[in-house]
C-alpha cells in the first residue's frame, strides 16, 4: 500500500492532502474569481487557504474556461469586480454543481444576499471579515460540503 | 378546488390584519398569528403551502437578534416552505435566513422585505408552490385514508389525482386512469395490509407504474411506494418507501416530492 507521506510540495506548503481526490497526492486547488492575484485580499486569502492547498485566481470572464481545467474544491468570487454575479453563480453551477461557491463582498446589502443565494450559492461574505475569520469561515464552508 | 392555506406569523398585529385581508382577497386561506409558540404549533400540527415568518419576535431593541434566532430555528420546524419577512433588510439577516443547506431542516426559501409591499408575497407563494402533480393509486378499502391524504397534498400545494375525486360518472374509467398516470409527475402507492394482495385494478396501476417507472431518467422519483401500516409489498421491496402512519411520514413524502 502507498504511504501517504509528505512530499517537498506538502511540507514547503504545509499542505493537507485529501484523500478523497481521484489522485491521492493532488493538493487542494481552489478558485479566486475576480481579485488580481496581487490585491491585498487575494493574497490574504491565499494565505489562509495555504494550509489547505492552492489558490489559483482568474478574472471572471475566464471563470467558466478555467474551472474545467481542475477539480477546484472552493469557488471565492469577488462581488466587486464581477459585472453580473447572478449570471456568474448559474452558468457555474451548470458545470460544477457540487462545488462551494463563496461571494465575498466589500458592500453587503441584503438584495445582492437574496440574489446570490438565490441563483445558487453557499454563502456570502464580508470581505472586511479579519484573515483569522476569513479562514475561520472558508474552513467551515469547505469542511460542511465535504 | 380546496384553497392553499398559507400561515402568517408576525407580531406585528396591523400588518398581520392587512396582509391576511389581502391574502385572502387573492384567494388564499389564511392563518394569522401574533405568537410565534402558535405558530410553531401550527406549523407541526397542520398542512401549510407556504409560512410567512417575521424575524423580530420579543424585541427589546432593532439590534436584538432573539427574534432572528428564534425564526430561524422555526425554520427547521416541519418541511413546510418558510418565509422570512421582515422591514429589518440587512444583508446578515439574509445570509442566516437562506444560507444552511446544511443545517437540519434546511433553509427559508425566501427573503422579502416588508417596504415591497404585498403584491411579492403572492409572487413568492406562486414561486413556490410546486404545483406537482400527484397521482394516489390505492385500493378501494383505503379510499377514506387516502382520500385524507389527497387533501393534505392539496394544502401543501400539489396536485394529487384520486379517481373518486376526479372521474365524472359515465367516464372510461381504466384509459382515464392510464392517461393520467402517464402525465403525473408522480405516483404514489398506498399500501395497506388489506391492499398488498387486493385483487383488482390496483395491481394493474402498480405494474403500469412500474412500466413508466422503467422509462424515467436514473435518479428521477417516479414512483413512491406509502405505507398506511405495516406491510410488503412483493413486486415494490426494491423502492424507498415512506411510512405515513409515522409521524415524520407525511414530511418525508413531502419532501420526496420535492426532490425532482
Amino acid at each position: 500500500m502507498e504511504q501517504l507521506s509528505s512530499s517537498p510540495y506538502q511540507q514547503r506548503n504545509k499542505v493537507s492532502w485529501s484523500p478523497g481526490r481521484t489522485h491521492k497526492f493532488m493538493p487542494n486547488i481552489f478558485l479566486l474569481i475576480g481579485s488580481k492575484p496581487g490585491s491585498s485580499w487575494a493574497a490574504t486569502v491565499r494565505e489562509e487557504l495555504r494550509p489547505l492547498g492552492e489558490l489559483e485566481t482568474v478574472p471572471d470572464s475566464e471563470a467558466l474556461a478555467q474551472i474545467s481545467k481542475a477539480d477546484y474544491q472552493m469557488i471565492i468570487i469577488d462581488a466587486g469586480a464581477v459585472e453580473d454575479m447572478a449570471s456568474l453563480i448559474s452558468d457555474l453551477r451548470k458545470v460544477a454543481s457540487s462545488v462551494p461557491i463563496v461571494v465575498a463582498t466589500a458592500s453587503p446589502t441584503w438584495q445582492s444576499a437574496k440574489e446570490v443565494f438565490m441563483t445558487g450559492a453557499d454563502d456570502y461574505i464580508r470581505k472586511s471579515l479579519d484573515a483569522s475569520a476569513l479562514g475561520t469561515t472558508l474552513r467551515e464552508i469547505l469542511s460542511r460540503s465535504r | 378546488m380546496q384553497r392553499l392555506k398559507i400561515l402568517l406569523v408576525d407580531d406585528n398585529e396591523d400588518f398581520l390584519k392587512i396582509a391576511t385581508e389581502f391574502l385572502e382577497l387573492k384567494g388564499y386561506a389564511v392563518f394569522p398569528t401574533t405568537d410565534l409558540a402558535e405558530g410553531r404549533r401550527l406549523l407541526e400540527e397542520d398542512s401549510f403551502a407556504v409560512a410567512f415568518l417575521d424575524i423580530n419576535f420579543d424585541l427589546q431593541d432593532n439590534h436584538d437578534k432573539r427574534g432572528l434566532a428564534l425564526a430561524i430555528d422555526t425554520i427547521s420546524t416541519s418541511s413546510v416552505p418558510k418565509v422570512i419577512m421582515t422591514v429589518y433588510g440587512r444583508a446578515d439577516y439574509v445570509r442566516e435566513s437562506l444560507l444552511p443547506r446544511w443545517r437540519k431542516g434546511g433553509a427559508a426559501v425566501d427573503f422579502l422585505h416588508k417596504e415591497n409591499g404585498l403584491q411579492q408575497m403572492v409572487e413568492s407563494i406562486e414561486r413556490i408552490v410546486q404545483r406537482a402533480h400527484v397521482f394516489l393509486s390505492y385500493a378501494d378499502p383505503d379510499r377514506v385514508r387516502v382520500a385524507d391524504l389527497y387533501g393534505k397534498l392539496q394544502m401543501s400545494g400539489f396536485l394529487p389525482w384520486m379517481d373518486k375525486m376526479e372521474l365524472d360518472a359515465g367516464e372510461d374509467w381504466e384509459m382515464a386512469v392510464r392517461n393520467v398516470m402517464r402525465k403525473t409527475d408522480f405516483v404514489v402507492v398506498c399500501l395497506s395490509a388489506g391492499s398488498v394482495d387486493h385483487r383488482g385494478f390496483f395491481q394493474t396501476e402498480i405494474r403500469l407504474a412500474l412500466q413508466i417507472l422503467d422509462e424515467q431518467p436514473p435518479g428521477k422519483i417516479f414512483l413512491i411506494p406509502a405505507r398506511l401500516e405495516e406491510c410488503e409489498h412483493p413486486r415494490l421491496g426494491s423502492l424507498h418507501r415512506v411510512d405515513l402512519f409515522n409521524p415524520d411520514g407525511y414530511d418525508r413524502l413531502v419532501r420526496a416530492l420535492k426532490r425532482n
